[in-house]
């Protein structure tokens, strides 16, 4: 079975469960770690070496899941401040960004694809669980 | 002898003589016989020569004039024309009479007179006449002549007419004349009257004469006479009946004052630019509009471009020189700016006044203020979009919790049959943490619709007590979360505000600085104050909670803005606290760092204007 780590970085306790109950849906081996907003999540990938001993492979994760719509940091400043963190570590050029937003407006589409490693953007509560799966494996398919 | 003496007169007097021999039918003219027809002297006339002279219709008339002489001996003595031999109509007095020897006629004598210039004279003075009493009727006037020594007067057909009186009546005397008059107008009339005739002055007079349904309104010139000796005869006069125009000057009368209401009513300015003369004419209306004093505007064109905001000024100039060369109504909205810096929008109208060659001579308009007009739109639309705003992010965050239940209640279904019941009762926990974050939001949403829609009055309001209620809806939460709500007032007088709005801001200020406390610290607290200063109240909610983003680009004031995660909220509670306040007439702004937050709140002590009804936001 195919084993794949992936980050939730949204606010609603809801929200990341259920994206984590899609993802081990899909017939995968998945770890999943959960961070409730963008500097929860910038300061867990900082820590880089600490979750590389504690975590092993799971680390650092293979694919983001981030919202935008978030208190303190927002999806879009966690970009920013992720942008710089893959330039410093090239293990998180391989991670890939799949974002996960309620807002249909296309004006954050094109915004968030236009980031460096976003690769998809999905509106929440509309994508399958199968639709799901089949896009963590275009990502891994790409790797 | 008669022969030489009717020479002379026939010399004197255009008087010809003929005789007809009845036996032979010819006549024997005299030489003015023949002038006067002007003929050949030497044609030898006959009967029905002489006959033919008559213009066509008085032939009949001297035909029947011979034989009534020959047969019935029966003398005439009429004025008939004739067609000379050169063409000219001229009357002429005809005398005819049957000469006899015995019982026999031997001839028929008489008399031809030229009377065309006395005729002329009569048809033209006939004539005359006949066009004035036609002028009188189409003019709706008449003549009179008062006699001072009879009182009598005399009337013309127009003057019969006017008092619709019967020409076949006497003119009335003077005073049966006043006793026409309308009562109200009576003595007027004769005091005026009177006082000519004392002074020998001419006199003008209005009044009404009581006749027919409706009475006429009148008005009379009248003139002394005087005879050789300058004493006083009379007066003539002339009466014109005004009635029309008397109606007509009412209805403008009536039509103008409506306007000047209309006018004053909606505030609308009238302006009259003369383009020959530059002259521009303001009403009074137009002075207030610009903010400035009548004695301030020279009355040209450039006092009124010097008005106008200069940025505006360009456009509003130019569409008024292009109605001019184009022909067209002038139609602009411009910003005027006051002297003393005031900045107004009008509504600016006119029309042009052209000459009789159809050149513009004049532009005449008006002028109204719809600065509030433009500024309730800009609210309006602002507020339209607010609800569009509203109403999607109200389906939207009503949708998404619905949409998560139910992707959790599948995956429930899925534990239930797994057997995994430990999960499926976190899950159900968390269904019912989501519910009641949705019921509190429905909640907002109807706190905010019900300050908007009902009709509430400023009272004053005890602060005291208020904090008093606050305090006591809170005490649940506060106790929960350790927080102690202080509050201090230093208010000498209980400021007069809608009490609904000055309630749910500070229950929403209060409720947020206990549900954001920092649980970090071991005491945590809320703390109100309120004071007063020049008719201005000031409230702080002050707390040493966790804070929260700064308020630099407005976002924590929007709708369903939310900024803490894991801490239940509708996201209304600032958009809901900015709107009363705005609605209120006050401001407000915070502080934040991680040591606490603080609302600065600045509210007027009463509504700027009298008590009414707090209809601003309906």
């Amino acid at each position: 079975m195919t084993f794949v780590s992936f980050l939730i970085i949204d606010d609603d306790q809801l929200d990341r469960y259920l994206l984590m109950r899609d993802l081990k849906r899909g017939g995968l081996d998945v770890k999943v770690f959960e961070c409730r907003d963008g500097v929860e999540a910038i300061e867990f990938l900082s820590n880089f070496e600490a979750n590389r001993s504690s975590q092993g492979k799971a680390f650092p994760p293979r694919i983001l899941f981030l919202d935008i719509n978030m208190p303190r940091v927002s999806g879009f400043g966690f970009l920013e401040s992720f942008q710089k963190l893959r330039t410093q570590r090239e293990e998180y050029a391989q991670c890939a960004v799949i974002m996960v937003s309620s807002s249909e407006h296309p004006d954050e589409r094109v915004r968030a694809l236009a980031y460096e490693g976003v690769v998809d953007f999905v509106i929440k509560g509309r994508t399958s669980a199968e639709e799901l799966r089949a896009k963590v494996d275009a990502v891994l398919a790409g790797s | 002898m008669n022969h030489s003496i009717l020479s002379l007169i026939e010399k004197t007097r255009s008087i010809g003589t003929w005789s007809l021999d009845v036996a032979a039918s010819t006549c024997d003219w005299s030489p003015a016989t023949y002038r006067i027809h002007e003929e050949d002297p030497s044609k030898r006339i006959r009967l029905e020569d002489g006959i033919s002279y008559y213009v066509p219709e008085h032939r009949s008339i001297i035909e029947r004039c011979v034989q009534e002489g020959i047969h019935e001996r029966r003398p005439w003595d009429i004025e008939l024309q004739i067609l000379t031999a050169t063409g000219r109509r001229r009357w002429v007095r005809a005398i005819g009479e049957p000469v006899f020897e015995g019982a026999d006629l031997i001839r028929l004598q008489g008399v031809f007179e030229d009377i065309d210039e006395r005729k002329s004279l009569e048809v033209e003075r006939e004539d005359m006449l006949r066009r004035i009493m036609e002028g009188e009727r189409i003019a709706r006037l008449g003549h009179w002549w008062w006699d001072a020594t009879s009182d009598a007067m005399e009337w013309t057909p127009g003057t019969f007419r006017l008092h619709g009186k019967s020409e076949s009546l006497p003119a009335p005397t003077l005073q049966e004349h006043f006793a026409q008059v309308h009562p109200d107008d009576r003595e007027r009339l004769r005091a005026l009257h009177d006082r000519a005739v004392e002074t020998r002055t001419s006199y003008t007079a209005e009044f009404r004469l009581v006749c027919g349904e409706t009475g006429k309104h009148v008005r009379s010139e009248a003139s002394p006479k005087h005879d050789a000796e300058g004493d006083l005869v009379g007066f003539t006069g002339v009466s014109i009946e005004r009635t029309n125009e008397v109606q007509a000057q009412l209805r403008i009368e009536e039509l103008n004052r409506r306007l000047t209401l209309a006018l004053e009513g909606a505030r609308i300015g009238v302006w009259d630019w003369n383009l020959i003369t530059n002259e521009l004419i303001w009403d009074p209306r137009m002075y207030g509009l610009y903010g400035v004093e009548e004695t301030e505007f020279s009355g040209a064109y450039e006092a009124w471009e010097r008005g106008l905001h200069p940025e505006d000024r360009t456009e509003a100039v130019e569409k008024i020189q292009r109605a001019i060369v184009d022909r067209v109504s002038f139609d602009a909205i411009f910003r005027v700016l006051w002297p003393d810096g005031t900045v107004r929008t009008i509504q600016g109208m006119g029309d042009l006044v052209l000459d009789a060659g159809g050149k513009p001579v004049r532009m005449v308009g008006v002028n109204w203020d719809i600065t509030e007009i433009v500024r309730t739109r800009a609210e309006l639309e602002r507020s339209n979009e607010e609800l569009v705003q509203f109403a999607y992010r109200t389906s939207h965050d009503l949708s998404s919790p619905l949409t998560a239940i139910r992707r959790l209640a599948t995956y429930m279904q899925q534990d239930l049959v797994d057997g995994r019941l430990e999960e499926v009762a976190l899950n159900v926990a968390a269904i019912e943490k989501r519910v009641s974050a949705m019921e509190e939001m429905v909640l907002g949403i109807l706190n905010t619709a019900k300050a908007d829609l009902t009709t509430v009055h400023p009272e004053p309001i005890d602060l005291g007590a208020l904090l008093g209620d606050l305090a006591e809806d809170h005490r649940a939460l506060s106790e929960e979360m350790g927080v102690d709500l202080q509050w201090s007032v230093e208010v000498p007088e209980p400021p007069c505000l809608t009490r609904i709005r000055l309630y749910q801001i500070l229950t929403n200020l209060i409720g947020n600085g206990i549900k954001f406390a920092d649980r970090d610290r071991a005491e945590r607290w809320v703390r109100v104050t309120a004071t007063c200063r020049e008719e201005r109240l000031y409230l702080t909610v002050e707390d040493n909670g966790t804070g929260m983003p700064s308020a630099d680009d407005g976002q924590p004031y929007e709708m369903f803005a939310r900024f803490h995660s894991g801490v239940s909220g509708s996201g209304l509670g600032l958009y809901i606290v900015k709107k009363h306040i705005g609605a209120l007439g006050g401001k407000i702004r915070y502080e934040t760092s991680p040591e606490g937050t603080r609302f600065h709140l600045d509210l007027p002590m009463k509504p700027s204007t009298p008590l009414r009804a707090d209809h601003d936001l309906r």
